[in-house]
């Protein structure tokens, strides 16, 4: 019998929180580094297992390109057991990592093409380390436009980055759900942005990370445009309790997320008939 | 500074309290980060100034109703522990009889003297912070809620029937030895301890979320429950519940 | 393969020799039932070879029902450190061909990659010793009908009845050298191994085919009756209480949560085994259970045993032990299940054009 098996697969390995920083009321970034230097080795798109000891583990979204001088940061919404108690924890503070895991999106087969980028509230967490990633090799890809949603200016994420990501060349627009005093931008739900959105061929691919009620809305407006199902990327959230395609929790019919996903085609979900809402 | 707390007995036996006394190594634990002001069953002096509360007990005399209201006041943080306070429990048995009999049959010729209402959880009160369920509490249950609320944790409490544990832990089915058992849609979080030591399961978690009683009555009936008898199985510790709509249609008084 | 002899008088005999070598479990009875224990003389074996299966199945002897995973230090200098697997070998006895199937297909989803530590390590110590079926055990079995009755590897030993005999399939070194304890252990003649096949042939014919489909295109009736309405009529009277995944052989679904005790200095990570008929299985942080109906994960589980693990490994993930069914409160029984919706199919057929 094989014997070989990583005896730490279930382990955490520590990481120290070197900066923390409260983006809205309810989300906070962390930036991470492991004491010994190492890097996380991550691909955009991925997955981690965080821990906080004597808490709990919880799935969470890598939200840094690669490569950040053996940094990476999570960017973390307050919502339960875990997530509550990675809020108190400050810089200096160590918490447990498993990761990277699952599928990131194949950035590199994406080469030369235009990409749209289509966020919905906190789905700007993932789409972040791409669209970084894209724009710090901009000349190998097309266009790079991002649609980015929310219910209320104040939960806008990374907000003093977009100027950065619109310098380095990308289409950005941004828009709240409903007026809001203070509000000069765009109004409407963020499939109100695809109405203005030109653009037609194979080399489009399209990014698209939301809440499930969104996706429906945003997948009916790209296939109008012409958009292809295999060109379309997801990032689907599930409970991703042991990230190794062991538990079962994260299973929609016969997929396990944590494994085949966390990002996906379009193509591939169409016919998996629990992978979207409606 | 160790938070303080107090314990409260309302109408129950107390035997919650006595599974905090035989924590063991645990009450050490305890002990160790709160200061207990207040605690019938294992000491005399008496504090009024605590930030948790654990009652025991259920409400079922109008006094008590004053006298929770003022803990609720007092206390940042409200425990209740044991079927009695977070269900009613069997004191609720009696909220389907005559009230002059019960004091008279209680209380013989002193029952004038002791007002009753009917039986109900400390949640039908005042506002309850967290529960730690059973008949009587599981120790190891409070330690991890008291561990989580001193921590500001929500703690985890299974959300599934008592089958789940039950069939883990091996055990021939009670319905398998001709008993019947309200396991399938009972919290668990017991350690399966009735069933093991071959009881049935009588409800003393409550229920889950989301029971479905209405096949629990089938499986009842199929036994050859009458609806009065399955009602009365219902009634044993859940008589506070608003459950299964009809519950309140029968009053068959004894 | 080779094969070997014993005569079934000496088989106790042999027990007695295995119990001086190593820990020996086997299923002895329990109440009305039979559970899997360890044994500690070959005279506690009551089950004389015929038993309807356990309680629960051997599963527990490679995943058990809480295990501890990792174990940490909080406080200054936090630490965490995996919980080291250590058992002692352990022969398991009477195996049915059901269970040995089950284990097998544990081994498919525990031992791919990533390689599970804990179920490696205990799994490694464990010795098979499997006692194959002559009978059908009960009205809720129903292995040949998927593949669940017919073994060829999984076992370090497997024990078959022959007249006064057991012809013994020695299916792995480890088994060989535990057989090898006893002087009473022969060679087999041919002409007995082919009476034992021509047997076994005949004995199929005594486990009758209870499922209507072929077990092979289980996955396309399930994606053509997705939307039936007895996934409806199931829910309606499911309990989702988990009693079917509790017992199940192959049902490998876990939950792990962190337990820290009241100084909060040490903590650990314990996983449970955990089940997809829960409410809560397919719940996410944010609230949204992707599940949250109960014919959904009726459909789930069926879906999951007989086609989503069935197109990852290619068997039939339930094995016909017929334990689900018989522990089921509201009597829903996959075999029953799979020939209702069979049924169902061909009278949705339509009818084909008249020439």
């Amino acid at each position: 019998m094989n014997c070989n098996a990583d005896d730490r697969l279930y382990t955490p390995k520590l990481a120290r929180i070197i900066q923390a920083s409260q983006l809205t009321e309810s989300e906070r970034l962390f930036r991470l580094r492991f004491p010994d230097g190492e890097g996380l080795g991550h691909k955009p798109g991925q997955f981690l297992e965080l821990s906080v000891l004597g808490v709990g583990e919880a799935p969470i979204t890598i939200a840094s390109p690669p490569d950040e001088d053996g940094c990476f940061e999570v960017c973390v919404r307050k919502v339960g057991n875990v997530t509550s108690a990675l809020h108190r924890l400050s810089e200096g503070d160590l918490v447990g990592i498993r990761g990277p895991l699952g599928r990131g999106f194949p950035l590199e087969e994406l080469k030369d093409h235009d990409l749209l980028f289509v966020a919905g509230g906190i789905g700007i967490i993932p789409l972040r380390p791409v669209i970084k990633s894209v724009l710090a090799r901009k000349s190998e890809f097309g266009r790079v436009i991002l649609f980015y949603g929310m219910k209320h200016p104040d939960e806008w994420l990374f907000r003093d980055e977009f100027a950065q990501w619109e310098a380095r060349g990308a289409d950005v627009r941004v828009t709240v759900d409903r007026p809001v005093a203070g509000w000069d931008g765009h109004v409407g739900v963020v499939t109100t942005l695809l109405a203005e959105f030109q653009m037609c061929g194979e080399m489009i691919a399209s990014l698209i990370v939301g809440p499930p009620v969104m996706y429906k809305f945003v997948l009916l407006g790209l296939s109008a445009k012409g958009l292809r199902d295999h060109k379309t990327f997801l990032s689907l959230e599930r409970h991703m309790k042991c990230g190794l395609g062991k538990c079962g929790h994260c299973q929609i019919n016969g997929v396990l997320v944590c494994r085949q996903g966390p990002t996906f085609s379009y193509a591939e979900l169409k016919d998996l008939r629990e992978a979207l809402l409606g | 500074m160790k938070p303080k707390v107090a314990f409260f007995d309302f109408t129950g036996c107390e035997g919650c309290q006595l599974q905090v006394i035989s924590l063991g190594d645990d009450l050490l634990g305890l002990l160790q980060v709160v200061e207990v002001v207040n605690f019938r069953e294992a000491m005399s002096d008496r504090g009024q100034d605590y930030d948790i509360a654990i009652i025991d007990g259920a409400i079922s005399q109008p006094a008590d109703i004053e006298r929770i209201q003022a803990i609720r006041k007092q206390a940042k943080t409200l425990v209740a522990i044991g079927a009695c306070a977070c269900l009613g429990g069997v004191n609720s048995q009696k909220n389907f009889r005559s009230p002059e009999d019960v004091r008279r049959y209680v209380y013989g010729d002193r029952a004038d003297l002791i007002p009753t209402i009917p039986a109900r959880p400390v949640s039908q009160v005042v506002p309850v912070d967290w529960e730690v369920r059973g008949c009587p509490i599981t120790r190891s249950e409070f330690v991890k809620v008291i561990s989580a609320l001193l921590r500001g944790l929500r703690p985890i409490i299974p959300n599934y029937p008592v089958c789940k544990e039950c069939r883990a832990h091996e055990n021939v089915c009670m319905y398998d030895k001709g008993m019947v058992c309200l396991g399938p849609v009972t919290r668990a979080g017991c350690d399966p301890m009735c069933p093991s030591f071959g009881n049935f399961c009588f409800g003393c978690r409550g229920l889950i979320d989301n029971p479905n009683l209405e096949a629990e009555k089938e499986i009842l009936k199929e036994r050859g429950l009458s609806l009065e008898e399955i009602i009365r199985f219902f009634r044993f510790t859940w008589g506070s519940l608003d459950i299964a709509g009809d519950m309140y249609q029968y009053d068959f008084i004894d | 393969m080779p094969y070997k002899l014993l005569k079934r008088n000496q088989y106790l005999n042999w027990v007695g020799k295995l119990l001086d070598k190593i820990r020996v479990a086997a299923p002895v009875p329990k109440e009305n039932r039979f559970g899997y224990a360890e044994i500690s003389s070959p005279e506690e074996l009551g089950y004389q070879n015929r038993y309807i299966p356990t309680l629960i199945p051997p599963k527990k002897y490679v995943f058990p029902r809480t295990e501890l995973l990792v174990n940490y230090n909080l406080g200054d200098q936090p630490q965490a450190e995996p919980q080291k697997v250590e058992t002692e070998p352990l022969a398991l006895l009477g195996v049915k061909p059901c269970d040995i199937n089950g284990l097998r297909q544990l081994d498919m989803v525990f031992l791919e990659e990533p390689i599970d530590p804990h179920y490696a390590r205990r799994r490694a110590g464990l010795t098979i010793v499997g006692m194959d079926c002559w009978e059908p055990c009960d009205e809720y079995c129903f292995c040949e009908s998927v593949g669940g009755l017919s073994v060829s590897s999984g076992y370090d030993l497997l024990f078959t009845e022959h007249e006064d005999d057991y012809i013994i399939s020695v299916g792995s070194e480890r088994g060989g050298e535990l057989l090898a304890i006893s002087d009473a252990v022969g060679d087999v003649k041919p002409e007995l191994l082919e009476a034992l096949r021509e047997g076994q042939l005949r004995k199929f014919q005594r486990f009758p085919l209870r499922l209507s489909p072929d077990w092979h295109s289980l996955p396309l009736l399930l994606t053509g009756t997705y939307r039936s309405k007895l996934w409806e009529e199931l829910g309606a009277k499911d309990l989702s209480c988990g009693a079917c995944n509790m017992v199940c052989p192959t049902c490998s679904c876990f939950d792990v949560q962190d337990e820290v005790g009241l100084g909060a200095h040490c903590g650990k990570k314990l996983r449970r085994w955990d089940s997809c008929m829960l409410e809560d299985f397919a719940k996410v942080g944010s609230g949204e259970n992707f599940r949250k109906l109960r014919a959904e994960r009726v459909r789930h589980r069926i879906l999951r045993k007989f086609k989503y693990q069935l197109q990852r490994y290619g068997e039939s993930f339930c094995v016909g032990c017929g334990r689900c069914a018989r522990a089921c409160l509201v009597k829903i029984d996959p075999l029953k299940v799979l020939n209702e919706l069979w049924e169902r199919s061909q009278q949705d057929m339509p009818n084909p054009p008249s020439a």
